[in-house]
């Protein structure tokens, strides 16, 4: 299971890093309570992150705008801008490849990388965290926290615990030592532990992540099954994960996008319009790709949660395709004979059981080439000129969301 | 046994990353891998060479493709001159930067802009 050879594996997080991205790009706010909202004119909007000044004040991230000012009434509200945020991260991706190739992205603000095979050049684990945090602040101003293991999970939980609450900001968590550091710590802190779990182990006596490391692995297994069992080998430290960049992140099994509507849609003729807009994003990034797709899917849900309704359906097409008409068409057949008219709040169109698009099968019907010429002098348009450089007609209508859209990535601002 | 338990499955199963994030990770890494120029096939250079030549004399705009890193380059203009000897041809491109030297090893691709 664990290899023979001790691995050096470090967790680096990024502290409140939306906030500290804009607070260095924006030195006067410097010593003054800052957060980075959704949408800072609405108050309903959600705090996507606080900087420490802000958190002193009680200010968390996810709760809503108003609470936040409520608590800390000259705080600063500033608007995301996402696209930033994936240029610094990916900056500081660059950084922690200029020490070892093995690094791995586990969110925007979080990134694994095994030193194993750096120590000769760089020196001891702590050093080359220090070099780290040193270099990261220096070019990008943003505050990281490194946790230091001997795998993915202690390491992770080596920089949760431990790491962004000491003075350094740097920690190491020894093996053999786990029964006096990680095992005394309550079970909610561990890594993939949330609320409901955790009240769950209170009622089965497990308080602490020694008592779950102790607990005879079948008492977990069943009643959740292979989930007891994660849980079970996190508490243990036993984790063979290897740090990857050649990880599922680079091979592609569909291509998806989904949208929240601005308000409930019940009407076909808008429905149509928006499906539309996706089926041009799914087909443009496919063609940008070099890539087709055989199987064309669709999803719907409605707005209440607590009553879901929608469906999620999927159809294989006769010839893979990464035309936007034929993928719309497709989507169009299963929409109508699934969708039962209520009404729809969030709509996805994905492609999927891909193959490269440079070998095609010719068909009898239908006029692909020009299409497919078309579609080329469309797409190079956008990407010169912008995402919404040309756009069908039909997106100008009130329920297009096409011009919307392109300001934003992750339905926050770009 | 579930794929959360081996290899990289608990992470790649909680993995949380923005679709945009991913792709410019992607393009980050393919950036870092050094590309090898397309071996031409000798009818392709024959080809490229006679699209040239023709643009050359009867003055038509060409686009050509430059192997380059990170990625290629495209380039549309008109063919001033053809040195065989020195294996290079004088390019005025559309972009005004005026004419230049490419050396014909760089090019990789060669397309009359009129036979489209």
């Amino acid at each position: 299971m664990v290899k023979s050879k001790n691995r050096v594996i470090m967790l680096a997080d990024c502290q409140s890093f939306y906030a500290s991205v804009e607070k260095v790009a924006h030195p006067e706010y410097e010593g003054k309570p800052l957060v980075v909202s959704g949408d800072p004119a609405r108050r309903s909007g959600i705090i996507l992150a606080a900087c420490p000044l802000a958190k002193k004040y009680g200010v968390t991230t996810a709760e809503r705008l108003g609470e936040a000012l409520r608590k800390c009434p000259h705080l600063i509200v500033v608007r995301p801008r996402m696209a930033e945020y994936i240029r610094v991260s990916l900056h500081i991706t660059e950084i922690l490849q200029s020490f070892t190739d093995l690094v791995e992205p586990y969110s925007i603000d979080e990134q694994h990388l095994d030193v194993t095979g750096s120590l000769a050049l760089f020196g001891s684990p702590d050093e080359i965290a220090r070099r780290i945090q040193h270099r990261v602040m220096y070019e990008t101003g943003v505050y990281v926290r490194v946790g230091i293991s001997d795998c993915k999970v202690l390491s992770k939980m080596a920089c949760d615990i431990y790491a962004k609450k000491n003075k350094d900001g740097i920690y190491t968590l020894k093996r053999e030592e786990l029964a006096d550091t990680l095992w005394t710590k309550p079970v909610h802190e561990m890594f993939m532990v949330g609320s409901r779990m955790t009240r769950h182990f209170y009622k089965m006596g497990i308080h602490s992540i020694g008592d779950l490391a102790k607990t005879p692995l079948p008492r977990l297994t069943e009643r959740w099954g292979v989930n007891g069992e994660v849980l079970w080998r996190i508490a243990r430290g036993m984790d063979s994960s290897p740090v990857t960049p050649h990880s599922q992140l680079q091979q592609q099994k569909g291509v998806g996008h989904q949208m929240t509507l601005p308000r409930d849609y019940t009407d076909w003729k808008e429905l149509r319009v928006v499906l539309l807009e996706l089926c041009e994003l799914v087909g443009r990034r496919c063609r940008e790709k070099g890539l087709m797709g055989f199987v064309v899917s669709v999803g719907c849900q409605g707005a209440d949660f607590d009553h879901p309704t929608g469906f999620s359906r999927q159809m294989k097409l006769s010839d893979p395709t990464n035309i936007t008409d034929e993928i719309y068409g497709a989507a169009c057949l299963l929409f109508r004979r699934h969708w039962n008219g209520l009404p729809v709040r969030k709509i996805g169109v994905s492609l999927s059981d891909l193959s490269p698009d440079s070998l095609v099968q010719l068909t009898l019907f239908g006029n692909r080439d020009r299409k497919r010429d078309l579609e080329r002098a469309t797409d190079g348009i956008k990407r010169k000129f912008g995402e919404t450089a040309i756009l069908r007609a039909s997106s100008l209508q009130d329920s297009g969301q096409a011009q919307e859209r392109s300001l934003r990535i992750g339905g926050h601002y770009k | 046994m579930s794929k959360k338990l081996q290899g990289n499955g608990l992470f790649e199963s909680s993995r949380m990353m923005l679709p945009e994030h991913r792709e410019a990770y992607i393009q980050h890494q393919q950036h870092l891998v050094h590309r090898t120029p397309p071996l031409i096939d000798p009818q392709a250079e024959e080809e490229m060479a006679r699209v040239m030549a023709a643009a050359l004399y009867t003055g038509s705009a060409v686009t050509i493709t430059l192997f380059d890193e990170p990625e290629d380059i495209r380039l549309t203009g008109h063919v001033l001159r053809i040195d065989a000897a020195r294996r290079q041809i004088r390019f005025d491109g559309d972009e005004g930067e005026g004419p230049e030297w490419i050396r014909l090893d760089q090019i990789i691709g060669a397309v009359a802009e009129s036979g489209i």
